[in-house]
C-alpha cells in the first residue's frame, strides 16, 4: 500500500480520472482555476470509479493552506525549435554523426530554458566534448564486441551476459550523469548512485537475453532439441511480458527516489512492487484493443496484393499501435509516479496526463513524422512540452529560500558511462 | 546623456547565487561601449563585472537572456533582449544555427543528406573496406549466419543423394567458369528460396527446385547467387546494415520515440534501395556467366516467371514492390534476362 503523504489516503478515496478506454474518460480532477469553483472540481471526482490505481491520491486532490500552486509553463516556439532542430540535424549528417553531442546540448538546453516553473527556466549543461568521447568509447567497443562473436558464435551468449553484469552499475551513474546536467534556479540536480538495488534485476534482465540469444544461435537447441526452443520461446515472452516492466519499474523508482536538488532528496512515496503491479491492475481492455486490432489489421494486410501497400498498411499499424500501447503504458505510470513524489517536504506534483490522450498523441506524432520524413519531430517535441506542462501541478509548501544548494561533482562525469548505457536501449521514460 | 546617444541600459533582473534556490531581485545595467556590466543590489551597494567574466548561450529569442558570471552566480533578466544586452555566441556554428535564413537550407539538407549518405557515401564506404577484409574472417561469418538460419527456418533436406551429386557438378561447373573456388553449394529445406552467404556458401531449398522443375532454371538462379559470392554482397549488406543502424542511432541519439519510428521506417525504405541495386548487379553478373557457359540467360527470365506463381500462391504481385522490396519488380527483371539473352545472340 502506498503510504501517503500529507495525510494517509487509502484506494477507495482516491480520486480516479480515466477507467475506461471505450467511454469518454471522466474530468480530470485537478486543482480549481481562480474562475473555477472547488465544489465543481469535486463533484467531476465524485462520478470517478473507486479502488482505481490510476486515481490522483486523495491528499494530492488539493493545495492544503500552506500550499502554493506554482505556474508551470512550456513557452517554446515551434518554429524557432524548427530552425534549431533542422540546422543542428543537418550539421550531424553533415559531419556523420560527430556533431550529435552539440546537438543534443543545444536543443536539450532550449527546451529546458522554455519549461518555466514560477518564472523561472530550467537549465542543462553538459560537456558535448565529453558525451563525444563516450560515444567513441562505445563504438570502440562495439567493434570489438561484433569482431569477437563473428569470430565464434559460441562467443555470443557469455558476451550477452557478461555486458549484463556491469549494466547496474553503468544505469545509476549515466542516471548520475543525466541528473547533474540539470539546474534550477542556479541550483543543480544530483543523483546518488545505488547499483546494489538494481544489481539483480539487471542480471535477471541479462541471463534471460543469454539463453534467447543462445536459442537463436543454436546452443540451446543442439543440446535441448525441440524443449529448448519451447523454454527460448517462453523466456522471450517472460522477458517482454514481465522482466522488461519490473527492470524498468524498479529503474523509475531508482532514478526518482535517488535524486536531489541541492541538498533536497527526493522523496517517492511508493515501493518498486506498487508501480509493477498498477501496470497490469488496470488497462488491459485497452491492451486487448490493441493487440485485437493489430491482429486483425495484419490479417487484412495480406488482402492486399501490392508489396508497397501492403508493408505501408503493416508499417502503419505497427507504427501507430506500438506507440500508442508504449505511450499509453508510459503515461500511466509517470502519473502514478509524479502523484507520490516529493522533493523535500516542501514540493510536491500532480500529474494528470490522460493516457489515451497520450497514446493518440503518440500515433499523431509518429504519423506525422513519417509523412515529412522527420520535419514533424521538432512540432511534435513542443506540442507534446506544451501538453505534459498543461498537465502537471507543482505545488511548493514553504519558501525557495529553504532549499540549499550542495557542492555537486563536475556535471560532466559519467558522460562515457551514460554512452554505454544508451547502447542497452532501455528507456525508463519519464 | 540623451537616450540616443547613451551607451548604458538597464533592465530588471533576478540573481540567483548559486547558495540556495531564493532570488535576488537586481537591476543591471550594460555598458556596451566599456563593455562591462552593474548590478545594483537591493540593499543600495552595486558592482562592476568586465564582459570577460560575462557568459551566456542562448538559443532562443523569446527566453529570458541570462548571464553566467565566473564565480557561479547566475542572472535572469526581465525581459528577451537582443543587441548589446545579447552575449554573441562565442562559436561560428552556433551563430550559424541561428541565422533564420539557413533554417530552409537546413530542412532540404535534413532531407537529401541522409539518403545521399546511405545510397552514395556508404555503400562507396563499403565497397572500399569489404575487398579488404580476410577470406578466412569472412567465411566465419558465413559459418555464424548459417548457424543461426539453420536453427531458426531451415531443416536438413530430403533431396535424393543422386540428385544432390547432378545439381552440385553443374554448380562446380558454373563456379569454375565464374572463377570462385570457394563457392560451394548446401541443400536444406524450408520456404522455396535461395541465398548466399558470407564465405562463398550458397543455399538452396528442396521446395525451390520443387517449384523451378527443370535443371535450367535452377542453374539459372544458382548463377544470379554466384553473382552474390563474386560481389561479396553478403558481407557487404551485413557490413552495410551494420554502419547504417548505427549511424541513424547517431543521427537520431533522442529518447523520443518519435525519432525512433522514422529512424525505423527510413532504414527499411533506404535498405530496400540498396538490395534492389545489389540484386539488378547480381541479375546482370548471371545473364554474363550464363552466356559464358554457352547457357541461355533466358532461362534467368523463365525461372523468375516461375516465381510470379509463387507470389499468386501468397497473394502478392511480385511486379509491385518498387519501394519496399528487397528485390526489383520480377516483370522488369524478366525484361532485363530477355534483353541480355538478346545481346548475346541467344533469341533469335
Amino acid at each position: 500500500m502506498c503510504r501517503g503523504l500529507l495525510n494517509r489516503g487509502t484506494r477507495a478515496n482516491r480520486v480516479a480520472f480515466w477507467k475506461n478506454p471505450f467511454e469518454a474518460p471522466p474530468p480530470i480532477p485537478r486543482a480549481p482555476l481562480p474562475s473555477e469553483s472547488a465544489a465543481l472540481v469535486l463533484q467531476e471526482a465524485e462520478r470517478a470509479p473507486e479502488d482505481d490505481v490510476d486515481a490522483v491520491p486523495e491528499d494530492r486532490r488539493q493545495a492544503h493552506t500552506r500550499q502554493r500552486d506554482l505556474t508551470l509553463q512550456f513557452t517554446g516556439d515551434t518554429w524557432e525549435y524548427f530552425r534549431l532542430w533542422t540546422a543542428t540535424q543537418a550539421l550531424i549528417f553533415l559531419t556523420l554523426g560527430l556533431y550529435a553531442p552539440w546537438a543534443r546540448v543545444r536543443r536539450t538546453r532550449y527546451l529546458a530554458r522554455h519549461y518555466r516553473l514560477d518564472g523561472v527556466g530550467f537549465e542543462y549543461r553538459a560537456n558535448p566534448w565529453a558525451i563525444l568521447k563516450g560515444k567513441l568509447f562505445v563504438y570502440a567497443l562495439l567493434i570489438v564486441g561484433v569482431a569477437l562473436c563473428i569470430w565464434s558464435p559460441l562467443l555470443i551468449a557469455p558476451l550477452v551476459l557478461i555486458s549484463f553484469l556491469p549494466l547496474a552499475w553503468l544505469l545509476t551513474h549515466s542516471f548520475r550523469f543525466r541528473w547533474q546536467t540539470f539546474r534550477y534556479r542556479n541550483i543543480p540536480f544530483g543523483f546518488i548512485p545505488d547499483a546494489m538495488s538494481i544489481f539483480w534485476p539487471t542480471v535477471l534482465m541479462g541471463v534471460t537475453t543469454a539463453y534467447v540469444t543462445m536459442a537463436s544461435f543454436g546452443g540451446v537447441g543442439a543440446a535441448g532439441g525441440s524443449w529448448g526452443i519451447f523454454v527460448g520461446l517462453m523466456l522471450s515472452m517472460l522477458l517482454a511480458l514481465l522482466a522488461w516492466p519490473y527492470v524498468t519499474s524498479k529503474l523509475l523508482h531508482h532514478r526518482f527516489s535517488n535524486a536531489l536538488w541541492g541538498a533536497s532528496r527526493f522523496r517517492l512515496h511508493c515501493t518498486v512492487g506498487e508501480i509493477f503491479n498498477m501496470l497490469f491492475a488496470s488497462g488491459k481492455a485497452f491492451y486487448f484493443a490493441i493487440a485485437t486490432i493489430f491482429t486483425f489489421l495484419n490479417v487484412l494486410s495480406l488482402m492486399i496484393k501490392n508489396i508497397d501497400l501492403r508493408s505501408l498498411a503493416q508499417a502503419t499499424a505497427y507504427l501507430l499501435l506500438t506507440v500508442a500501447a508504449v505511450a499509453y503504458g508510459r503515461t500511466r505510470r509517470l502519473n502514478y509516479t509524479l502523484n507520490r513524489l516529493q522533493i523535500g517536504n516542501e514540493i510536491a506534483f500532480v500529474s494528470t496526463m490522460e493516457p489515451r490522450h497520450a497514446g493518440w498523441r503518440a500515433m499523431r506524432y509518429g504519423l506525422a513524422s513519417v509523412f515529412t520524413l522527420g520535419l514533424a519531430i521538432p512540432w511534435a517535441t513542443i506540442d507534446f512540452a506544451r501538453w505534459r506542462t498543461e498537465n502537471l501541478i507543482v505545488r511548493l509548501d514553504g519558501e525557495w529560500s529553504s532549499f540549499p544548494a550542495f557542492a555537486p561533482n563536475a556535471a560532466t562525469k559519467g558522460a562515457i558511462v551514460d554512452g554505454l548505457a544508451e547502447q542497452f536501449g532501455i528507456e525508463v521514460g519519464w | 546623456m540623451s537616450e540616443a546617444t547613451s551607451s548604458v541600459t538597464g533592465e530588471q533582473a533576478l540573481l540567483f547565487d548559486g547558495q540556495h534556490a531564493a532570488a535576488e531581485a537586481v537591476h543591471i545595467e550594460h555598458d556596451a561601449r566599456a563593455g562591462s556590466w552593474r548590478i545594483h543590489r537591493s540593499d543600495g551597494n552595486f558592482e562592476t563585472i568586465a564582459a570577460m567574466h560575462v557568459s551566456s548561450a542562448d538559443d532562443s529569442d523569446r527566453v529570458r537572456s541570462r548571464l553566467a558570471l565566473s564565480d557561479g552566480r547566475l542572472i535572469e533578466l526581465a525581459q528577451p533582449r537582443s543587441g548589446a544586452w545579447r552575449v554573441r555566441d562565442p562559436s561560428r556554428v552556433g551563430r550559424w544555427i541561428r541565422e533564420r535564413r539557413n533554417a530552409w537550407f537546413s530542412a532540404i539538407a535534413v532531407l537529401l543528406l541522409p539518403v545521399f549518405i546511405l545510397t552514395v557515401i556508404l555503400p562507396g564506404a563499403v565497397n572500399l573496406v569489404a575487398p579488404r577484409i580476410p577470406m578466412s574472417f569472412e567465411a566465419r561469418l558465413g559459418e555464424t549466419v548459417l548457424t543461426s538460419v539453420t536453427r531458426s527456418t531451415l531443416r536438413p533436406t530430403s533431396l535424393p543423394a543422386d540428385v544432390q551429386e547432378r545439381l552440385r557438378q553443374r554448380f562446380d561447373a558454373l563456379a569454375q567458369a565464374a572463377e570462385l573456388p570457394t563457392a560451394r553449394l548446401l541443400f536444406y529445406s524450408g520456404m522455396a528460396n535461395a541465398f548466399a552467404l558470407p564465405g562463398g556458401a550458397v543455399v538452396v531449398t528442396d521446395e525451390l527446385i520443387g517449384l523451378l522443375g527443370d535443371d535450367h532454371y535452377l542453374v539459372a538462379v544458382l548463377a544470379h547467387e554466384l553473382g552474390h559470392v563474386a560481389h561479396r554482397d553478403a558481407l557487404r549488406g551485413i557490413a552495410t546494415h551494420l554502419i547504417a543502424s548505427q549511424l541513424l542511432t547517431v543521427a537520431m541519439s533522442q529518447d523520443e520515440l518519435t525519432t525512433k519510428v522514422v529512424d525505423l521506417v527510413a532504414s527499411n525504405v533506404l535498405s530496400a534501395q540498396y538490395s534492389q541495386s545489389v540484386e539488378r548487379q547480381a541479375d546482370r553478373y548471371a545473364c554474363e556467366l550464363l552466356a559464358k557457359t554457352k547457357q541461355s540467360p533466358a532461362w534467368l527470365g523463365d525461372a523468375f516467371a516461375k516465381f510470379i506463381d509463387l507470389g499468386k500462391r501468397y497473394n502478392t504481385d511480385l511486379n509491385s514492390g518498387t519501394y519496399t522490396s528487397s528485390h526489383p519488380p520480377t516483370v522488369e527483371r524478366i525484361a532485363a534476362s530477355k534483353a541480355c539473352a538478346e545481346e548475346h545472340g541467344f533469341m533469335r
